[in-house]
């Protein structure tokens, strides 16, 4: 799937027009991309995803996916689009506390109609990918983090989603959970998914293409992956002129 | 289909989660849909509606005499449709009329044992008899070949009067205060009719109006609750029409429950007001009308559930 902002405002933070002569922020990822947002806590990462995911409907500018504007479908033609195209995993992972693992991957098929039986086929199936498959009955609050957040992938993944928007997918992880996870997500886009994945810590856990940097809801200049910021911090131009990126 | 199957399940899960709150929240509509019923047998009882006869209303076993002979016996005070119904048979003289009812005539149909009991081989018709103290004439001489006037000892004997219900109310009020010979009189539940539905009219109202106030209050917070959730079915693709049906849905599911409560509760606790073929189209209109509470009572916290913003829900901690 490929994405494209323009001039999107939304929120409180991103695009901020107070921040910023109010032109916007203007994003563009392509089918198969694999990219990191970066960027300090406050810096709208966090709004960028909820935007790319549907949740959140710009204030103001252009938003298309494959060419095609969704900012202003109505709200039953997102939602459908959020749950066949589009996976999102939240920064708690997000699981519903009274349904079991099972069903709560089962939940996105639901609402694709999909029968009972397909459902469960489908949903112990990418389970038992993510090494879940003896912990299909039990509740998520029965489980270790690592096992939550994975199984917060696999209902991202289940419906065939091929956007997947994750927000510090490693956070509050040890680091063989976090391989585990980043292992999960080179697979998702090995497989022709769009990620794109948002976190505040560049130097663990981001294998992206591409980054992308965030501040004060505005986009600052791309880096290319393996480039980081020396001792001389990055240096990016915003509407306002220059900024330094610590 | 599927779908309709899923959100039941869901509504059900919710409410089963909730055991408590369902159930107080359950007894409210129930009472109210217990006194709507009640409401609706007076209503048909009342004397503009002639849909339902009146059960007949059952004087304790009274002295009848007709001057030389006496005998303890039933008497039913009841109106001619019922008495057809019952399977009471003029066999000599004739049934009760429409004009007995209505003009509260002072007269009788006594049963055949009755009749060979006071007149032996003589002719009963037109012949005076003392009911209690009042003065009676028989018109008429029945069978019982029917199945009686139904619920608890409705069957008829063939030792018993049947008078119109107008002028039974005359014994009655003959007999009472003195608890005279018939001893105290009870269970008359005909005449009291049209007075019930002066009772149970506001009662009704009031404790459907309580009841869908309460569950309205009690969706509320199950919506507040749920935040979480319902944002996560909308992250995986619920669109904000099915998290309001589900929610409506499972509103008019507790106001149902409920409802089917009191019915049930108010025939088992009072079947005689039903008669024999209890009024299925009261009970399933008490029904309807829980679930129409339940349905508006829905509305609001519906509206509130699919109005939620997922995206700060789910960031809310």
């Amino acid at each position: 799937m490929s994405v494209e902002l323009e001039g999107v405002r939304a929120g409180r933070r991103l695009g901020a027009a107070e921040r910023s002569s109010g032109e916007g922020v203007s994003l563009r990822i392509e089918r198969g991309e694999y990219v990191a947002i970066l960027g300090p806590s406050g810096a709208g990462k966090s709004t960028l995803l909820e935007l790319l995911g549907l949740l959140t409907r710009p204030d103001a500018g252009v938003h298309r996916i494959d060419g095609a504007r969704v900012d202003a479908l109505p709200d039953a033609e997102r939602a459908r689009l959020r749950g066949r195209r589009i996976g999102l995993v939240f920064e708690s992972s997000w699981l519903a506390p009274e349904l079991s693992l099972l069903e709560n991957v089962e939940l996105p098929l639901v609402y694709q109609r999909l029968s009972p039986a397909q459902r469960r086929e489908r949903a112990a199936g990418i389970l038992g990918e993510l090494g879940l498959g003896a912990h299909l009955r039990r509740r998520p609050g029965d489980l270790a983090p690592g096992e939550r957040r994975r199984a917060a992938f696999a209902r991202a993944c289940v419906g065939g989603a091929d956007l997947l928007l994750a927000d510090e997918p490693t956070r509050g992880l040890d680091g063989r959970e976090a391989d585990e996870i980043m292992d999960w997500l080179d697979t998702r886009s090995a497989l022709g998914a769009t990620v794109v994945v948002a976190t505040r810590d560049p130097a663990r856990g981001c294998r992206a293409r591409r980054l992308v940097h965030l501040r004060n809801g505005q986009l600052l200049r791309e880096l290319p992956p393996g480039l980081r910021s020396g001792s001389r911090g990055l240096v990016a131009r915003t509407p306002r002129g220059r900024a330094r990126w610590r | 289909m599927t779908r309709l199957r899923d959100a039941l399940a869901r509504c059900l899960g919710s409410i089963l989660a909730r055991p408590g709150r369902t159930a107080l929240t359950a007894f409210g509509i129930g009472v109210g849909a217990a006194a709507a019923l009640q409401l609706l047998d007076a209503l048909q009882d009342g004397p503009g509606a002639v849909r339902r006869p009146a059960p007949p209303a059952r004087i304790p076993r009274l002295m009848v005499s007709n001057g030389e002979r006496s005998s303890r016996v039933a008497v039913w005070a009841t109106t001619p449709e019922s008495a057809r119904r019952a399977g009471i048979v003029a066999v000599e003289g004739r049934p009760l009329a429409a004009l007995d009812l209505r003009d509260a005539r002072r007269v009788a149909l006594i049963g055949a044992g009755l009749r060979a009991e006071l007149f032996g081989l003589q002719s009963a018709l037109l012949r005076p008899i003392e009911i209690g103290d009042a003065r009676f004439t028989v018109v008429g001489v029945f069978e019982a070949r029917g199945p009686g006037f139904g619920g608890a000892g409705g069957s008829v004997s063939e030792l018993a009067v049947v008078v119109p219900e107008s002028s039974g109310a005359e014994i009655a009020s003959l007999v009472s205060p003195a608890g005279g010979p018939g001893g105290p009189v009870g269970g008359r539940r005909g005449a009291a009719r049209p007075g019930a539905a002066a009772v149970f009219a506001p009662l009704a109202a009031i404790s459907l109006l309580l009841g869908g106030v309460g569950l309205a209050c009690a969706m509320l917070a199950t919506v507040v609750e749920r935040t979480r959730e319902i944002a996560l079915r909308r992250a995986v693709g619920a669109t904000r029409g099915e998290v309001f049906g589900e929610c409506l849905l499972e509103s008019v599911l507790v106001g149902s429950a409920g409802g089917l409560a009191g019915v049930v509760a108010s025939l088992a606790l009072d079947p005689g007001s039903h008669g024999a073929g209890a009024p299925a189209w009261g009970a399933a209109a008490a029904l309807a009308l829980a679930a129409l509470v339940g349905a508006a009572a829905g509305l609001a916290p519906a509206v509130r559930a699919a109005r939620l913003d997922p995206a700060r829900a789910l960031r809310a901690e």
